[in-house]
């Protein structure tokens, strides 16, 4: 069993485009996880999670939130040698509770992975997925591919260095004022009951959405660690406007997380 | 083991989630962009139509055919020069670095809700053309001004234009006297269009969406020619004498009504010289009805007696601080003389101003002008059509945002207690506003008929289906009446049937669901005698009472100095020459064209000659305050049964 407790500051909750659509916050998050492994054969096995997570966020509390949800996972090595690769492929649903009751609804992923060693200090992983939510607002049903590489340098006792980079292709969901960039962008948008002061519209549009991921985990002890990371989402609209548009389209995020892992 | 406990836990948790989260399905709150406003089943929904649409004896609507279109254009531009968009900004001097020429964009916050990039231009020849791009970003709720719009407009974001106007003030294909044409292109080919759909509410044939509200008139085309060619009416009142002159203007920029962007190269202050230019042509294209000094009148011809006296002018100067225009910026102006002098200048800021002003004012002739309303005295003789069509039809206000804005706001109830004190039903015994989309019985109007089986019809009612008649009482008030049955009376049209002469008073309820109407009387005179049979009436039968030799031919012949809309002589109407059965068949459908099937007792021909905002005043045989029957109003009775027979031919 896992437990964690992060904090993560995010200089983007709004995931706006233009300056005055941002809005930062900060939020702790505890989230467990308990597996169990069955045996099929010698190499192969079913793993099966259960999973709950609890993110409070401190200046916009509407988007804190309680999910819980299971996955599955089969896995496939094909021997016990060290650079042998373990094939996988998983399935993940979640059920979600917002306190802005437009987010409640579950999500869900299905997807295949692969791992592997390729030396006695990097390990590479690398992950395809399609992913779906659905939520009370269609602007938050939500439809996605992704592709995830992941690579680990181990430092020994001093910990493992981490670099991932994600690429998502499909919904993505900001908030910002009604303007006709953005209107022209939404595929739907509903005034988000997020930010009620701020007669903000969350809106759905289609883009190409790029999340580069750089970490550090430091061993404490030999069932808990820290984790600091630094998380850059970047996603670029793939609606064509047919008029000029002053400044970027794209939307560009950062999360600072720094997470107290703890195994059971 | 260690790990079933954790895991039985997560269960129990993702249980009590899949309760509380229960997603899918969609908010109420979700837009979706690009799609139209949601046009509400048994709601008022005849916006941006003429009161009287010209029914054809299918059904159809004339004004909002293809053929009626067809005919406007082919009245205006016989040989297509002006098919496209190019074409008639070429045929218009646009881009030629000729005369003058300007460019606006705002927002119509009141009227249409558009963002609006207009460019006009001022020919040497004194002629004037605008075209209006006019940008809606469809975001699926109710229909209204956004500034989204305005930013549309400013950007011209192709995917938001939704029409393209083109109005030019010109001669007609003969030359002549300029008028006003309208034309509307298509927003990716530029070719002309018949159909408009201003509103999101349907398609509307041209130029009826843009003349109802400029002053247009909306006649019934003519049956075909000797060529088998259906033409637009020629008004007899239209100066220019053209065919395709609907007696329609150019409407003032009401800039205190538009919205502006703060981005350099838009804001108010930028524009307001543009717009005062603009104004000041739009001015050039008024009669001037009394000769004037000032330099703003020297581009205005001289009015003649029976045509639109210019009224709006007065608007544009006061506007600008009055005769010579001597201030920069438009400012809303103060309630005209009469309506202060009635101590009724809240009532006009309220209801008049934002609601009926922009098209009242370019209606009327200079023979009968009360419709334009520049008076309180004119508003208050048109109480009884108010109620009508405000507070029971929803016709009007005539554009569905400024409909939506007006039932909003106070003036909703500062002119329902307006017509409360007129005696006019305007709120219901609970005190509150009665609007329209309520059902409303109309069992059609008193009326004189023989014994027998007499038809009737609810088909009038409003946002009704479903009817209930019955019979309050017989002759001399009779209860239980006797004598008189009516067949089917729980139908739209049903038949009354009496063997006694007298008056029988009726009563329909009309209902929507749970919804009733208030009783709505009837009184049907039974007369035995009564001559001719209603069911015989004829178009000659109608044709003889005009043609009396008394009264109606003395004004309505088309020599006649008073320049009247329509004549009632026999005469060469399709110009070949000759006064023929053609001539006759024309003649018959400019008479019908005065019908309003929608509405029978507000037909022209039923309510000009019985004194109703006539210049002639009451005529002979048309005296409504008689009882039917009466032979005070045996004209007007003739006509309303031929009318209520469907005025054959």
């Amino acid at each position: 069993m896992n437990v964690d407790l992060g904090y993560t500051y995010d200089d983007n909750v709004t995931l706006g485009r233009t300056h005055d659509e941002i809005l930062w916050d900060q939020s702790l998050a505890l989230d467990g996880s308990a597996s169990h492994a069955f045996r099929i054969r010698d190499n192969l096995r079913l793993v099966a999670t259960g999973l709950l997570r609890g993110e409070k966020f401190d200046r916009y509390n509407r988007l804190s939130n309680l999910s819980g949800g299971l996955e599955a996972e089969i896995q496939y090595r094909q021997s016990g040698a060290f650079d042998a690769i373990t094939y996988a492929a998983f399935a993940r649903g979640w059920l979600d509770n917002y306190a802005s009751h437009l987010r409640d609804g579950s999500h869900y992923s299905v997807g295949v992975r692969a791992r592997g060693a390729l030396t006695d200090r990097i390990e590479l992983s690398g992950e395809l997925a399609h992913n779906e939510r659905h939520a009370q607002s269609e602007v938050w049903n939500v439809i996605d591919h992704s592709a995830l590489l992941n690579l680990d340098y181990s430092l020994g006792d001093r910990g493992t260095l981490y670099l991932t980079g994600q690429y998502r292709r499909g919904d993505v969901v900001s908030d910002g004022h009604a303007t006709l960039v953005n209107v022209s962008l939404a595929k739907v948008f509903v005034l988000d009951d997020a930010f009620p002061d701020q007669q903000w519209f969350a809106y759905r549009s289609g883009a190409r959405t790029w999340i580069s991921t750089v970490g550090y985990n430091l061993p404490l002890g030999h069932q808990a660690s820290l984790d600091i990371s630094w998380r850059r989402i970047q996603s670029t609209p793939t609606a064509h406007l047919n008029f000029d548009v002053q400044g970027s389209l794209r939307y560009v995020g950062n999360q600072y997380a720094i997470v107290l892992l703890k195994q059971f | 083991m260690a790990l079933t406990r954790p895991i039985g836990w997560m269960f129990a948790v993702v249980a009590a989630l899949m309760l509380a989260a229960c997603g899918g399905g969609g908010s109420p709150g979700d837009v979706h962009p690009g799609t139209d406003p949601a046009v509400v089943p048994g709601e008022p929904n005849a916006f941006l139509q003429f009161p009287n649409p010209q029914v054809q004896p299918d059904g159809s609507l004339q004004t909002t055919s293809n053929a009626y279109a067809q005919a406007y254009y082919a009245a205006i531009d016989p040989n297509n020069t002006k098919d496209t968009l190019a074409k008639w900004k070429a045929a218009n001097g646009f881009d030629t670095g000729t005369g003058a020429q300007l460019t606006v964009v705002f927002g119509d916050v009141r009227d249409l809700g558009f963002g609006r990039r207009i460019t006009a231009r001022q020919n040497i020849d004194g002629t004037l053309a605008f075209y209006t791009e006019n940008y809606l970003v469809k975001t699926g709720g109710a229909y209204a001004f956004s500034p989204i719009n305005l930013e549309a407009a400013i950007v011209r974001d192709p995917n938001a234009l939704v029409y393209v106007a083109g109005i030019e003030f010109s001669p007609g294909p003969a030359g002549g006297i300029s008028f006003a044409k309208y034309f509307n292109f298509n927003v990716a080919t530029g070719a002309r269009e018949n159909m408009a759909d201003v509103d999101g509410r349907g398609d509307k044939a041209m130029p009826g969406p843009c003349i109802v509200c400029h002053g247009g008139r909306a006649d019934a085309l003519t049956p075909p020619d000797a060529s088998g060619n259906v033409h637009f009416n020629l008004l007899l009142n239209a100066v220019s004498g053209a065919r395709g002159d609907v007696l329609g203007q150019l409407p003032p920029f009401e800039v205190s009504s538009f919205q502006f962007s703060d981005k350099p190269g838009y804001t108010r202050a930028e524009q307001e010289p543009m717009l005062k230019a603009m104004n000041k042509w739009v001015l050039c294209s008024y009669p001037l009805p009394k000769p004037s000094t000032f330099p703003e009148d020297a581009c205005r011809r001289a009015a003649s007696a029976g045509e639109w006296q210019g009224t709006a002018a007065e608007l544009i100067k006061a506007a600008y601080g009055g005769d010579g225009l001597p201030n920069s910026t438009y400012v809303e102006p103060a309630a005209p003389a009469s309506w202060t002098g009635a101590g009724q200048t809240s009532l006009y800021a309220m209801v008049v101003a934002p609601a009926c002003r922009v098209c009242h004012q370019l209606r009327g002739t200079g023979r009968q002008s009360d419709i334009d309303f520049t008076s309180y005295e004119k508003f208050q003789s048109y109480a009884n059509r108010i109620f009508a069509t405000v507070t029971n039809r929803g016709d009007m206000p005539l554009a569905k945002l400024v409909y939506d804005t007006f039932h909003a706001s106070p003036g909703e109830a500062a002119l329902a207690d307006y017509l409360v004190a007129l005696g006019l039903p305007a709120r219901d015994a609970g005190g509150a506003v009665l609007r329209p989309g309520r059902p409303i019985g109309d069992p059609g109007p008193d009326r004189v008929v023989r014994n027998g089986a007499t038809p009737l019809s609810a088909s009038n009612s409003l946002f009704a289906d479903t009817y209930v008649w019955s019979i309050v009482s017989g002759p001399n008030g009779a209860l239980p009446p006797k004598d008189a049955t009516i067949m089917n009376a729980n139908s739209a049209q049903p038949t009354f049937n009496a063997t006694t002469d007298g008056t029988y008073v009726l009563s329909l309820v009309a209902s929507k669901g749970a919804v009733r109407s208030e009783p709505k009387l009837l009184s049907l005179v039974v007369q035995t005698a009564l001559t001719p049979d209603p069911s015989v009436i004829r178009f000659a039968d109608i044709k003889a009472a005009l043609q009396d030799g008394k009264e109606c031919q003395g004004c309505h012949a088309p020599a006649s100095a008073l320049h009247p809309p329509i004549a009632f002589t026999n005469y060469d109407r399709d110009g070949d020459g000759g006064i023929t059965p053609t001539d006759d068949a024309w003649f018959y459908a400019e008479v019908r064209s005065r019908i309003n099937f929608t509405e029978i007792a507000a037909s022209p021909l039923l309510q000009k000659p019985s004194g109703h905002h006539h210049f002639g005043g009451l005529g002979e045989g048309f005296d409504t305050t008689l009882a039917p029957g009466q032979p005070g109003r045996a004209k007007y009775d003739l006509f309303q049964n031929w009318i209520l027979n469907g005025a054959p031919r």
